[in-house]
């Protein structure tokens, strides 16, 4: 996604780190953006492992999305430790393209053992996290993704980078960034027919200077 | 002088057994395959070869009902011919089985007597096994059905007549094959019998002093493995699937170290604790096998101080030399996710590590289902092959109607997350039976900006719990992306999905 990767250091998500995607609530975005990376990092090979705590991961889509049956390994825990010892030995594996796990209220010593384990395995570490859980993290890159409003002032006057009116969709802030200082937030549109991101033009860019923060 | 006995057993089972029944064998024995006692093995052809060896060394099965024992040099043991013959003839007829049983100088002549003779146990004395042979019908010398009737067709029904026919004509006439099966029953030419070896089940064991500690345990594993393994490298094969057992001596009556009851010395039966596993790829490295058995362990209660550890193949394969693997990056990868199922699938159980199927089906909920990554019970292979391919036509024929241009054709567009059960949601509507105009969610009233659908799903009426659904895909105010469906029979409203 090309407006997304213009605003990240080294042009894209880091691969063997751990980039965590905060929202608060499911429908904002965050699975349709982690699909998009992960289907972007398997392009290359290998699988990508989803590790369903809530069940409610629903494969038909994934695969409207571009993401095939045959690079889906889905693993189903009960258990919060099983979870998180399953993300771990997924992060491990080098087959392994891209890890999608939802894993609220992660402790630092665990954040950090995953964040050894993206190391050795050179995937790419995607955790799902509601966005009330703001401890300081020791992920790559960190990201918190909203819908945007309908009414809001935020969807006038957009264009993107073909000149044509957009109607954006989310609102990605980043948090976090481990080199260099965060952009500036963005709104983006995950369209399914053109599956793009699309930047701002600038000068709309700098006019909103506060994103419009969702207080849960 | 060659004697060979014939036993016809006509009552036999036709399912093979594939492994032992390994919870009867005791640690310290080598285990056979199948026992005379063992009420879970089939009679079948194999196990009572087995049962045969102790009346001689060499054991031939010929078809699929009858067995060839070259008894020379046994006669001695048993105390004479008849004495062996009876004592076959009772030891399988034991079993309720029909049993014919024949001695004579060659193979041929044998199964011509144990089948086709009016009585079911036949001694030839040496030397005239050709006068018995000569009054039995054509058939019996093992030759197929075709040149049987081409035999009464020139009214030849007798192995008497056969034999004043001159033999060179014979050949071209009705086949080599009947003269080569005339020859071998006459003794005119050898007929070699190969002897039956049971498969062998690979297995060790070590024991060692009762311990409860972990450590001790674990290096207790480590070396069978490694034993196994040894095994396994010997042999060339790699293993499926493995049965660990571990034998404890129950806690409670414990003192000292020496199991007692009470005042009694009286030995307990010791408690058996088994877990088996599968690995996505047969393998024979101690390391996987080690690591795998290790992640068992941590979930493992044992009842008592464990002192003797088995590993069993439940499961093998030919496995070739796998050097080649470390320089075929991909067989390497391929490995690499192996590995990591495997891993994955002792501690979470095969049911948890799984890929998607996706199935041609218009209800959601139904239109996809798990299936376990490993391939998992090896005994059902057979019904399982016709199960996949049942279940992959349609699921061919379903991934087709997904790979044409990315899309699925046949449905609209899906969610990315789906709520299994569908939650039910008031929601108002402009018009009856028409989209949704706003939803009571997160407990406020939430306006919807933009609705797609109506998308009607139906599922056949014969089916018990058919489904009438109006689907929508809607935008909320604050931007969120839902799916909602209407039952029409009720017309109630459900959220059954989130988009992105």
């Amino acid at each position: 996604m090309p407006a997304l990767d213009a605003s990240l250091p080294h042009g894209g998500l880091p691969a063997g780190a751990i980039t965590e995607l905060l929202s608060h609530q499911p429908g904002s975005g965050v699975m349709s953006l982690a699909i998009r990376c992960a289907r972007q990092a398997v392009r290359t090979g290998g699988v990508v492992a989803v590790v369903d705590t809530r069940n409610n991961f629903y494969p038909p889509g994934a695969v409207q999305l571009g993401l095939a049956v045959e690079q889906l390994l889905i693993i189903r825990t009960r258990r919060p430790a099983e979870a998180f010892w399953a993300v771990d030995q997924a992060l491990r594996c080098s087959a392994v393209a891209a890890v999608l796990a939802y894993l609220p209220h992660l402790e630092q010593a665990r954040a950090r053992r995953l964040q050894l384990s993206a190391e050795t395995g050179g995937g790419l570490g995607l955790l799902l996290q509601p966005a009330t859980d703001l401890r300081p993290s020791f992920a790559g890159i960190r990201m918190q993704i909203e819908p945007v409003a309908a009414d809001g002032s935020v969807a006038e006057g957009l264009i993107d980078h073909a000149g044509r009116p957009l109607r954006p969709q989310h609102l990605i802030t980043l948090l976090t960034v481990r080199e260099g200082m965060p952009a500036e937030p963005f709104v983006i549109c995950l369209n399914d027919e053109t599956d793009s991101g699309a930047l701002p033009s600038r000068s709309v860019g700098r006019s909103t200077e506060a994103p419009p923060r969702r207080i849960a | 002088m060659k004697r060979i006995l014939a036993l016809y057993l006509p009552d036999l089972s036709d399912d093979r057994p594939r492994h032992p029944h390994v919870a009867s064998l005791e640690p310290g024995t080598e285990p056979r395959s199948c026992d005379a006692g063992d009420a879970h093995a089939g009679r079948t052809l194999e196990s009572s070869a087995v049962q045969a060896g102790r009346f001689a060394p060499i054991v031939h099965l010929e078809g699929s009902d009858t067995l060839l024992l070259d008894i020379t040099g046994c006669q001695r043991l048993f105390k004479g011919e008849a004495n062996l013959l009876h004592q076959a003839v009772d030891a399988f007829g034991h079993q309720a089985q029909t049993v014919r049983g024949a001695i004579t100088d060659t193979p041929g002549a044998a199964w011509a007597l144990a089948h086709a003779h009016a009585e079911s146990a036949v001694l030839v004395p040496p030397g005239q096994g050709t006068a018995w042979l000569t009054p039995l019908p054509v058939w019996a010398l093992r030759i197929d059905e075709q040149t049987v009737a081409t035999l009464s067709a020139v009214g030849v029904e007798k192995i008497e007549t056969l034999c004043h026919l001159p033999r060179g004509s014979l050949g071209p006439r009705f086949g080599d094959e009947l003269v080569q099966r005339l020859e071998q029953a006459l003794g005119e030419r050898p007929e070699l019998l190969t002897p039956y070896r049971p498969p062998t089940v690979l297995h060790s064991y070590l024991r060692f002093a009762p311990t409860d500690r972990r450590e001790v345990i674990d290096e207790a594993v480590r070396r069978t493995v490694e034993m196994f393994c040894d095994r396994l490298d010997r042999a060339a094969l790699g293993v499926r699937q493995v049965l660990v057992t571990f034998h404890c001596t129950p806690r409670c009556h414990c003192t000292g170290g020496q199991a007692t009851s009470g005042t009694r010395r009286e030995p307990i039966a010791a408690d058996r604790v088994t877990f088996e596993f599968a690995t996505s790829r047969a393998t024979r490295s101690a390391d996987r096998l080690g690591a795998l058995i290790a992640t068992k362990l941590n979930d493992l209660r044992l009842p008592g101080p464990a002192e003797v550890v088995q590993v069993w193949a439940r499961h093998t394969e030919k496995l070739d030399d796998w050097q080649d693997e470390l320089f075929d990056t991909d067989r390497r990868d391929g490995a690499d996710v192996a590995d990591l199922v495997d891993r994955l699938s002792a501690r979470l159980g095969a049911d948890s590590v799984v890929r998607p199927q996706l199935l041609s089906e218009h209800q959601p909920e139904l239109a996809y289902r798990y299936v376990p990554f490993i391939d998992g019970d090896t005994d059902r292979k057979p019904s399982k092959r016709r199960s996949a391919k049942r279940s992959g036509a349609a699921a061919y024929k379903a991934e087709r109607e997904v790979s044409r241009d990315g899309t699925i054709l046949a449905a609209g567009e899906r969610p990315l997350q789906l709520r299994s059960p569908p939650l039910e949601v008031r929601v108002v509507a402009l018009v009856p039976e028409g989209p949704p105009g706003s939803i009571h969610l997160d407990g406020r009233a939430q306006r919807i900006v933009q609705c797609c659908g109506p998308e009607r799903v139906e599922t056949g009426w014969w089916r018990a719990d058919h489904v009438r659904r109006d689907y929508y895909r809607a935008t909320t105010e604050s931007g969120v992306c839902l799916w909602l469906f209407r039952r029409r029979d009720s017309g109630r409203w459900f959220l059954h999905g989130w988009f992105h």
